[in-house]
């Protein structure tokens, strides 16, 4: 079973997030910002994918994203990242940091499933 | 097929909004009154770089007006690619439901009748299906 963290301050979307990957068959990890899953990803084994909001708390998206990318992790997790702005230089600026891949809020179960099979965890 | 619904507590009313429209909950304050506004639009607020609409739900329902008060709890929703804040006074989980909406056996107030597609069966007690369209459409919707 493949390993997804959702990273989001708001917990209906990790809620959400989970209901639908776990429908998936993903097992399901959650952190409320990016310090949190940063300390996650340094403790335990790395998830599979990582589900990332962009405004957060503590520490950003975009912030976890270039902590993730300075790490010396053997096996960097895909990331496929969740934002509500939808502007090119924001879009890019989220992959030149190290996603894999985007995905505007709010989202669906079709939406999220096409986003893991890009990325290939699902 | 379940689909999926974020429970809330509107006007004393349990009610299912689909997830699929939900982009947050948050708690807002500093709600800007929007002068000559339709009675059921609360004002805009600043939510990190974008403005939303503020819906006072009681007042789309035609149950009153909210009270302003220090921090609200409103359900960040996309409609027509416009961000609204739905103004509910509980949020409660999110749930997976099988199967569609029913035409409700009891009597609906006239504002909830125009604003919901009907009755979710959910562990068997029923569930209003909120119409997101109609609620932040407000009373116009109810007199059309």
């Amino acid at each position: 079973m493949k390993t997804c963290l959702v990273v989001d301050d708001s917990k209906v979307i990790r809620k959400v997030a989970r209901h639908i990957l776990e429908s998936l068959h993903f097992q399901v990890e959650e952190a409320g910002d990016g310090r949190e899953a940063l300390d996650r990803c340094q403790s335990a084994t790395l998830p599979d994918v990582i589900l990332l909001d962009w405004n957060m708390p503590v520490m950003s998206g975009m912030e976890f994203l270039r902590s993730l990318g300075q790490s010396d992790f053997p096996n960097r997790p895909k990331v496929v990242f969740c934002t509500t702005e939808n502007d090119v230089a924001h879009i890019r600026a989220a992959i030149e940091a190290g996603a894999d891949e985007y995905m505007m809020k709010p989202f669906d179960r079709e939406t999220l499933e096409s986003k893991l099979q890009l990325v290939g965890v699902a | 097929m379940q689909d999926l619904y974020l429970i809330v507590d509107i006007a004393g009313q349990r009610a299912a909004l689909p997830a699929s429209y939900v982009e947050s909950v948050v708690e807002i304050d500093d709600v800007a009154p929007v002068p000559c506004a339709p009675p059921h639009v609360f004002g805009l607020f600043a939510l990190r770089s974008r403005v939303l609409t503020v819906i006072d739900t009681l007042a789309a329902l035609g149950e009153g007006s909210r009270v302003k008060e220090a921090e609200m709890q409103a359900v960040i929703v996309t409609v027509d690619s416009h961000l609204y804040g739905l103004l509910v006074d509980n949020v409660d989980d999110v749930v997976a439901i099988e199967g569609a909406a029913v035409a409700p056996r009891a009597l609906l107030s006239p504002g909830w009748t125009a604003c919901t597609h009907g009755v979710l069966d959910h562990q068997g007690a029923p569930l209003l299906l909120i119409d997101v369209h109609a609620l932040v459409a407000g009373p116009q919707a109810l007199a059309a």
